[in-house]
């Protein structure tokens, strides 16, 4: 197991532990950690690229980064003006 | 430098949990969102050299330098439109 | 009127196809010409966009002088804000952050205001203890939070070691 995948696996239990943060507790509460939680799958997925030598994977992590903050914005505004 | 960027995660993920307001938590993203990628990105390189997987690391850490401000601005936003009706400071705040 | 379009077409389609050789790392004829027509889709888009009223933003050079420093202000602004979490978990008082209103230097028209506020949203929020909120331009001033208080009483304060 190399420093990547080990890594890795670190910022995947944050993830759930983020994850448990989204699922409970106040909205904006939620939102953030739902924000938080986008960057550290992105950051895993290249860790894990990384680890198992893969190119692809940091094909989708590019792509996961980009996604990510497009929808946390669109969110984000539905919930100023609308929800 | 792959330890580094963890131990800032989890720094992050320990703020947003003991953060006491919305305003106060948002702080706590942009570590994760600039600093973790940055030292990720960085040890990429180092490993790998200028190569297409290392321009791509640094793409995502650029995007999330980038792009972190502008999300933090929209949810700080967003919360206190929510809390108050306005962004912008209340009478009593001004005072 | 396309001729006025086709300067800024052609910049965003050099850019679009730069980042495309980016990431395929490749000069395969396959992956060249899917990458004029993703450039050229993307391209065109951004102009259409442009053309039907986004807003106007026109930088100046000079606003990239801080740059060199935002990395320090990083580390530094990491470890004030760590510190302070350190500092609650270990018992200590919980200090809210505070809404401050920090003074806007004088900008041109529209599209140098609108440049300015992007520069300096992203240039201030960089670092972990401060974020913008939001800018009042008839006042010339923006509203931040900061984690760590500190009361700045301009834009080059933000960006001062």
């Amino acid at each position: 197991m190399t420093g990547w995948l080990v890594a890795a696996a670190a910022v995947l239990v944050l993830v759930l532990a983020v994850g448990i943060v989204a699922s409970r507790g106040p909205l904006m509460r939620r939102v953030i950690a739902l924000e938080v939680g986008g960057v550290l799958v992105t950051l895993a997925l290249v860790l894990l690229a990384e680890g198992f030598d893969r190119d692809v994977y940091f094909d989708l992590a590019v792509v996961l980064g980009a996604m990510t903050f497009a929808a946390s914005l669109v969110f984000v505004r539905f919930l100023e003006r609308w929800l | 430098m792959l330890g580094l960027a963890v131990l800032v995660a989890v720094g992050s993920v320990v703020g947003l949990i003991a953060a006491r307001d919305d305003l106060d938590r948002l702080h706590f993203l942009a570590p994760a969102s600039v600093v973790s990628p940055v030292l990720v990105a960085l040890a990429v390189v180092v490993r790998e050299a200028l190569d297409g997987r290392a321009i791509k690391a640094l793409l995502v850490a650029a995007f999330f330098v980038v792009l972190n401000p502008i999300l933090s601005q929209a949810t700080a936003r967003a919360q206190r439109v929510r809390e108050h009706g306005d962004w912008r400071l209340t009478g009593e705040e001004r005072r | 009127m396309w001729q006025r379009a086709l300067g800024p077409w052609l910049v965003v389609w050099a850019a679009c196809f730069g980042l495309w050789l980016l990431l395929t790392s490749t000069v395969d004829h396959t992956e060249l010409l899917t990458g004029v027509g993703a450039a050229t889709l993307a391209a065109t888009a951004f102009e259409v966009v442009r053309e039907h009223g986004a807003p106007r933003a026109r930088p100046r050079l000079t606003w990239l002088k801080p740059v060199p420093l935002l990395p320090l202000l990083v580390l530094r602004d990491t470890a004030v804000v760590f510190a302070e979490l350190g500092r609650q978990l270990r018992g200590g008082h919980r200090r809210p952050g505070r809404l401050q209103i920090v003074r806007l230097p004088e900008l041109g028209d529209d599209a140098e205001r609108n440049a300015g506020h992007l520069f300096v949203t992203i240039g201030v929020a960089v670092s972990p203890n401060t974020y913008v909120i939001g800018f009042e331009p008839e006042r010339d001033e923006m509203l931040v939070h900061q984690l760590v208080p500190k009361r700045p009483a301009s834009v080059d304060e933000l960006f001062s070691l």
